[in-house]
């Protein structure tokens, strides 16, 4: 699976846009101002970058996200795993049981979801 | 334009004393609080900005205005640096090389303070254009940077923290720091907009753009930049116990560690040198009263006597008149053979100069204000020979 590149600035704009979307380009600029600090000019930049890569769309001022919120956490997850723990998922996992207190629920959920 | 440069070149070698006495006090109190530094760049951007000057008695200065006005239009350039052996040296030079040409339509000394001019004035404009271009660089660099809290932003485009913006300063971090050290990341940067440093290290960087040609204002600048570091850190430290401290190093030490791309900017906090300021942070003690008493006291007698010119003396300035004019009918005469002035005119006055070049060594301003410039004088005679010379070059044109 191939997603785009998503930069952590446009993740958190996508993290707006997945909430509120299909959402009115004038009205997502007024929300990432509050919430990012984002002037008019760098949301529209930032729209126009992420529809350039396929991630999201602007057509008639409506913006949609093309890419869903999971398949862009798997892809930097991926990236991370690939990164950090040189593609080993038990490594990664170890690293992260040691780092968080699981509950047996937890650890249940965990295995079912590696296991499916 | 000529003239502003001129008034430039004025400013800059009174306030290089202030810079010398800058650098001697930063070395003497080695151990006196970094802000006394600050304060004492402070002065120095003071004596660049201003244009007109105080006059006191107790000034050091030895020259309120090195190079004249009138060095444009005189016929006998020369500077009056207050110091004998520079006069001595410099002005036969100039009056060899600069004074006006019979017969020539302009100054030499005008041609050549038109191309200086013009030379720093595309110097100045050049780091001013170099400023701007690497603020917005920065800026657009910074655009997609996410708010965290308040003034606060972060942005995956930047390696170390800095503050930019003047009326609204925003602090950008990079996303990676780690949540122990942000808190110390966060209270460095704050501190520097409480200090109100980002105004000072524009205005540092204004001033060494319009200074440009004065290689000790390079030196200032950079030791501004880091005394400006300091003494941010101690504002940050000050109340740190060594846990604390140690924390806030290792915090000091990652940010650098990726840094590279702010250091193209001269306006944004970067990071200089690290290691001094780690040992620094680890070795810091409340500097102790007598040590700050004693900072503050050299920083008093500095800016009185640095930041003041000499009194002007009304005699002193008739004596500028008398010996220019005696200048005038040496050169324009060559030794009052052309222009017709008796030589008992001119000898005594040459004879005085060569008793006060004897003593211009030991140069005291009661002894003979322009004991140098007479000097030159009596070079004056080996001058007018060139002077003859290119005057029958000219002839020849006719």
């Amino acid at each position: 699976m191939n997603s785009p590149k998503v930069f952590e600035s446009e993740y958190r704009f996508c993290l707006i846009l997945w909430k509120y979307e299909p959402i009115n380009s004038t009205k997502l600029a007024r929300i990432c101002k509050d919430e990012l600090g984002w002037s008019r000019t760098t949301t529209f930049t930032v729209i126009r970058r992420l529809s350039d890569r396929g991630v999201a769309k602007n057509e008639n001022a409506t913006v949609t996200s093309l890419i869903s919120k999971e398949d862009i956490q798997v892809a930097q997850m991926d990236e991370m795993m690939e990164k950090t723990f040189e593609g080993s998922l038990p490594a990664f996992i170890a690293a992260f049981a040691r780092h968080q207190e699981l509950t047996d629920d937890e650890v249940k959920e965990i295995l079912r979801i590696i296991e499916k | 334009m000529g003239s502003l440069f001129l008034k430039l070149v004025n400013l800059s070698i009174t306030a290089s004393w202030l810079v010398l006495a800058v650098l001697l006090i930063r070395l003497v109190f080695r151990k006196a609080p970094k802000w006394i530094r600050c304060f004492l760049w402070g002065l120095v951007a003071l004596r660049l900005i201003c244009p007109i000057s105080i006059e006191s008695a107790f000034s050091l200065i030895p020259s309120a205005e090195p190079l004249p006005q009138d060095i444009l239009y005189t016929e006998a350039p020369e500077v009056h640096s207050g110091i004998g052996v520079i006069d001595t040296i410099v002005n036969p030079v100039l009056s060899s090389t600069l004074s006006p040409e019979p017969g020539a339509s302009a100054n030499p000394a005008q041609i050549w303070l038109f191309v200086l001019a013009w030379i720093w004035a595309a110097g100045a404009a050049a780091m001013l254009l170099y400023e701007q271009i690497s603020y917005l660089l920065l800026k657009r660099r910074v655009a997609t940077a996410t708010l965290l809290r308040e003034n606060i932003k972060q942005s995956e485009n930047i390696n170390s923290p800095f503050v930019l913006g003047l009326f609204r300063p925003v602090i950008y971090l990079p996303y990676r720091v780690a949540d122990e050290e942000l808190t110390y990341v966060i209270a460095h940067e704050k501190a520097h907009i409480r200090r109100k440093d980002h105004w000072w290290k524009p205005i540092g960087f204004i001033l060494l753009a319009i200074y440009w040609f004065h290689p000790l204002f390079w030196v200032a600048y950079v030791l501004l930049c880091r005394d400006i570091e300091a003494a941010c850190d101690e504002k940050v430290i000050r109340e740190m116990g060594t846990e604390d401290r140690r924390a806030y190093s290792a915090a000091l030490l990652h940010c650098s560690v990726r840094h590279r791309v702010i250091a193209a900017c001269p306006l944004a906090f970067g990071e200089v040198g690290v290691k001094a300021r780690i040992k620094d942070v680890m070795n810091y003690k409340k500097p102790a009263l007598g040590i700050v008493l004693l900072a503050v006291a050299a920083t008093i007698v500095a800016a009185i006597c640095l930041l003041t010119v000499p009194k002007k003396d009304i005699n002193k300035q008739q004596e500028i008149v008398v010996s220019t004019n005696s200048r005038e009918t040496i050169q324009n005469g060559a030794d009052a053979l052309y222009s017709g002035i008796p030589t008992e005119l001119i000898q005594p006055d040459t004879g005085a100069a060569n008793g006060a070049s004897l003593s211009s060594m030991g140069y005291t301003e009661t002894i003979h204000p322009y004991g140098g410039q007479t000097v030159g004088g009596s070079h004056g005679g080996h001058h007018s020979e060139n002077h003859h010379d290119s005057s029958h070059h000219n002839g020849s044109h006719h």
